[in-house]
C-alpha cells in the first residue's frame, strides 16, 4: 500500500526554463499538498494535464527526488528513512529510464537481479517468467543498441519487475509503445493487481485511466482536485463520461485558483 | 555491500572488456602506438647523429695558413673539404652557409704566421646554428684549430706540456645501472603519469557522464543499492581499466628501449636496467595509487557534468594541470619528505626514486597514505553528487 499524505515539492527554475514557462518566478510548486492512498489489488491513476505534477509525485514515492515536505509510505516504509528499503518494495517504470545499450537483454536481466539481492535460480525463475510474459525470449542475447525501441521499452519492464515487487508505478505505461505492445502492457497490469499488487500510474489520457484504474486521483496545477472511483467522480460531475468529468473538475478548480 | 560493489566493478569491466573495439583502443592501442612511435623516434634520432658522422663537411678558408691544412688532413683526411677563398667572397660564403651549401667558413687575420709572433691573430668561424650540418662540421673544424693550437704551442714552448699548468683526470664513481636508472626516470615517470590518465579519461567520461545522458544511470539509482556503492564500484572498475591501459603503453616503452634509448637520454646500457620483481611490484603500487587519484578527479567530474561533452571540456584542463606537475618532477629533485605528502606528485616522485634505485619505504608509505586521504575526500563529494537530485538529473 502507498500512502501519500500532504507532500509538497518546489523546483527552482533555470533562466532557460523560466523563459519556456513565460515566468518571472524563480521558484515552482510542481506538486502542492498532495494525499492520496494506493491500496493492494487495485491500479489507481493519477489522471492531469502535461506539467500538472503526476510524475513528480511519482519521482517522490520513488525516492528518486525527496519531497519538501510531508510523508509518503510504502508497504509501511518511509521514502526519506528508509528509502532502500522502499527501493526494494517498489519498481518505477517510465520511458526517461532506458537499457545499457552495451549488453544484452540476459546479461542487464541478471545484472540487475544482482542488485536486488536476488540468488541465481530465483533470478532464472523470474526470467522464464517475464520473458515469456513480454515476449523477449526471442532476442534474449542480442545487445540492447541493436534492439527496436519496442524491444527496449519490453526489456526495461521486464528488468524493472525482476525483483516481484509488491507495488508497480508506471509513469505513462501506453505512451511511445505500439497498440499490441501497450495492449500487452495494460492487460499486465491488470494481472499484477488481481494478483493483489498495488499499481499506480499516471496518464493525461482519458481512455487509459477508464479502461483500467480501479480509482482515480485528478491532478491539477499541482493539486489533487478530486479522487475516487470513475462512478464517484462522474456522480460528483453529473458528467456522462471521463473526458467531460475532467473538464468540469479543470473549470472549477480553475475558478476556485482565480478567487484565491 | 562488496557484493553489490563486485556486481557494478564488473558489469563496468565486462562494458570495456567485451566490446572489442573500446578494449583495444583501451588496451592494445597505447602499447602498440607507443612501440611503434617511439621506436621510430628513437631511430630518427639515432639517424639525424649518423647522418652527422656520414656528412663530409664543407670549409671555406680565407687566408689560410699551410699548416691549417695539413692538421685537418691528419684528422680526418679527404673527409673534410677544404677550398681557400678571397677576402672579396666573404658575402657570397655566408649567404651559402646560410642556404646550408657550405657548412664553414673560417677566416684568418691577414699575415696570420706573422702575427701569431707580434700578439694574438683573430680567426672567424661562421657557422648556422639552425643547420645540423654546420654546427657538426664547426664541431670537427674545432677539433684542427685545437690541433693547430697545440702544434704552434709546441714549436714556440718546445713541447705542448710546458703550456700545461696541470692536467685533470675525469673518473665517474656513478654504478652503471645507477646511470641506466638515472637516464630511464628523467623521461619514464612523466610518460606513465600522462598514460595513466589517458587511459583513465576516455572510460571515464562515458562510466557517468555518459549514463546520465543516455538515461541508465537513474535505472540503477532506483534499486536498493546504495548509491556510495554504485560510485565505488565505478570508480575500481576505472582505476583497473586506467591501470591496465597504463601498463600496456609501459609495454609498449620496455619494447621500444632497443630503439628509442637515446630519446631517453642514452649514455647506458639496457642490461644495466637490472631491475627486480620488487621494483616492478613497487611500481605497480605507486601507479595503481595515482590511478586511483586519478580515477577519483574524473569520476567527480564526470558526476558533476551533465553529459560526456561537458565532461570533456572540464577534464581537459585537469589534463593539462597532470601533464605540468609531471613534467616538473623531470628536473626537479624531491625538496624533502614533504615533497612526499602531495597526491600525485608524491606518486611521481616514488616512481622516479624506484627507477633511480633510490626508493625508500617511508616515503612511498607517506605517498600512498596522502593518496588514500585525497582520494577519500573525491570520492566522498562523488557520492554526495549521487545523491543531488539536481546532479543526477533525477528531478
Amino acid at each position: 500500500m502507498i500512502e501519500v499524505n500532504k507532500i509538497s515539492k518546489t523546483f527552482r527554475l533555470s533562466k532557460k526554463q523560466m523563459a519556456l514557462d513565460g515566468t518571472k518566478n524563480k521558484f515552482k510548486i510542481a506538486v502542492d499538498n498532495v494525499s492520496f492512498k494506493a491500496l493492494p489489488g487495485e491500479i489507481y491513476g493519477l489522471l492531469g494535464p502535461n506539467g500538472a505534477g503526476k510524475t513528480t509525485a511519482l519521482r517522490c514515492i520513488s525516492t528518486l527526488i525527496k519531497p519538501d515536505t510531508g510523508i509518503i509510505t510504502v508497504d509501511g516504509s518511509d521514502v526519506i528513512e528508509n528509502s532502500r528499503d522502499v527501493r526494494s518494495k517498489l519498481c518505477l517504470l517510465t520511458n526517461e529510464l532506458k537499457v545499457d545499450p552495451n549488453f544484452t537483454a540476459n546479461y542487464l536481466f541478471t545484472f540487475f537481479g544482482k542488485l536486488h539481492s536476488m540468488e541465481d535460480d530465483l533470478i532464472d525463475s523470474r526470467r522464464e517468467i517475464l520473458f515469456s510474459e513480454f515476449g523477449i525470449n526471442e532476442f534474449a542475447d542480442v545487445k540492447t543498441s541493436d534492439m527496436s525501441s519496442g524491444m527496449k521499452q519490453k526489456l526495461s519492464i521486464a528488468i524493472s519487475l525482476v525483483h516481484d515487487p509488491q507495488v508497480i508505478i508506471f509513469d505513462e505505461p501506453t505512451n511511445g509503445l505500439d497498440i499490441i505492445t501497450a495492449r500487452a502492457v495494460t492487460d499486465y497490469l491488470k494481472k499484477l493487481r488481481d494478483n493483489g499488487k498495488t499499481v499506480v500510474i499516471s496518464t493525461h489520457i482519458m481512455i487509459v485511466a477508464e479502461k483500467l484504474c480501479d480509482r482515480i486521483g485528478l491532478i491539477i496545477d499541482g493539486k489533487i482536485a478530486a479522487d475516487g472511483t470513475l462512478k464517484e467522480i462522474l456522480e460528483e460531475t453529473k458528467a456522462d463520461d471521463l473526458d467531460d468529468a475532467f473538464f468540469e473538475i479543470f473549470k472549477r478548480s480553475r475558478e476556485k485558483n482565480n478567487e484565491e | 555491500m562488496r557484493n553489490n560493489i563486485f556486481t557494478i566493478l564488473e558489469k563496468e569491466l565486462k562494458r570495456v572488456f567485451l566490446d572489442r573495439k573500446l578494449a583495444f583502443a583501451v588496451f592494445i592501442m597505447p602499447g602498440l602506438t607507443i612501440a611503434i612511435i617511439y621506436s621510430l623516434m628513437g631511430g630518427m634520432i639515432d639517424k639525424l647523429g649518423d647522418d652527422a658522422r656520414e656528412h663530409i663537411p664543407i670549409v671555406h678558408t680565407i687566408n689560410m695558413p699551410a699548416e691549417f691544412e695539413e692538421a685537418a688532413i691528419s684528422i680526418f683526411g679527404t673527409d673534410m673539404i677544404i677550398n681557400k677563398s678571397s677576402e672579396y667572397e666573404v658575402g657570397a660564403i655566408k649567404q651559402k652557409i646560410t642556404e646550408g651549401d657550405v657548412d664553414v667558413l673560417l677566416v684568418f687575420e691577414k699575415e696570420f704566421r706573422k702575427k701569431l709572433s707580434e700578439g694574438l691573430p683573430l680567426v672567424t668561424k661562421y657557422t648556422n646554428s639552425i643547420k645540423d650540418f654546420s654546427i657538426s662540421s664547426g664541431y670537427m673544424v674545432d677539433n684542427v684549430l685545437d690541433v693547430l693550437r697545440k702544434s704552434i704551442l709546441t714549436d714556440r714552448l718546445g713541447s705542448y706540456d710546458a703550456a700545461l699548468v696541470f692536467t685533470v683526470n675525469y673518473e665517474d664513481v656513478a654504478l652503471a645501472e645507477e646511470k641506466a636508472g638515472k637516464a630511464i626516470s628523467m623521461l619514464l615517470p612523466m610518460l606513465l603519469t600522462v598514460f595513466l590518465f589517458a587511459g583513465a579519461m576516455q572510460v571515464g567520461m562515458d562510466i557517468i557522464a555518459g549514463e546520465k545522458e543516455r538515461g541508465t544511470i537513474a535505472t540503477m539509482l532506483l534499486t536498493p543499492v546504495k548509491r556510495s556503492h554504485i560510485a565505488v564500484g565505478k570508480m575500481l572498475s576505472l582505476a583497473i581499466v586506467s591501470l591496465a591501459s597504463c601498463l600496456s603503453s609501459l609495454a609498449g616503452v620496455i619494447l621500444s628501449l632497443p630503439f628509442s634509448k637515446t630519446m631517453f637520454g642514452g649514455g647506458f646500457d639496457i642490461s644495466d636496467l637490472s631491475y627486480g620483481v620488487s621494483d616492478f611490484l613497487l611500481l605497480v603500487i605507486q601507479m595503481a595509487a595515482m590511478a586511483l587519484s586519478f580515477v577519483s578527479i574524473i569520476c567527480l567530474i564526470s558526476a558533476l557534468a551533465k553529459n560526456i561533452k561537458e565532461a570533456g571540456g572540464y577534464i581537459a584542463p585537469a589534463y593539462m594541470v597532470i601533464m605540468v606537475v609531471s613534467m616538473s618532477t623531470m628536473f626537479m629533485q624531491p625538496a624533502g619528505g614533504w615533497s612526499f605528502v602531495m597526491p600525485i606528485y608524491g606518486n611521481i616522485l616514488n616512481i622516479k626514486n624506484i627507477l633511480m634505485f633510490k626508493y625508500t619505504m617511508g616515503n612511498g608509505l607517506i605517498s600512498l597514505a596522502s593518496t588514500l586521504v585525497f582520494t577519500s575526500i573525491l570520492a566522498w563529494l562523488m557520492v554526495r553528487a549521487f545523491y543531488s537530485e539536481r546532479i543526477m538529473k533525477t528531478s
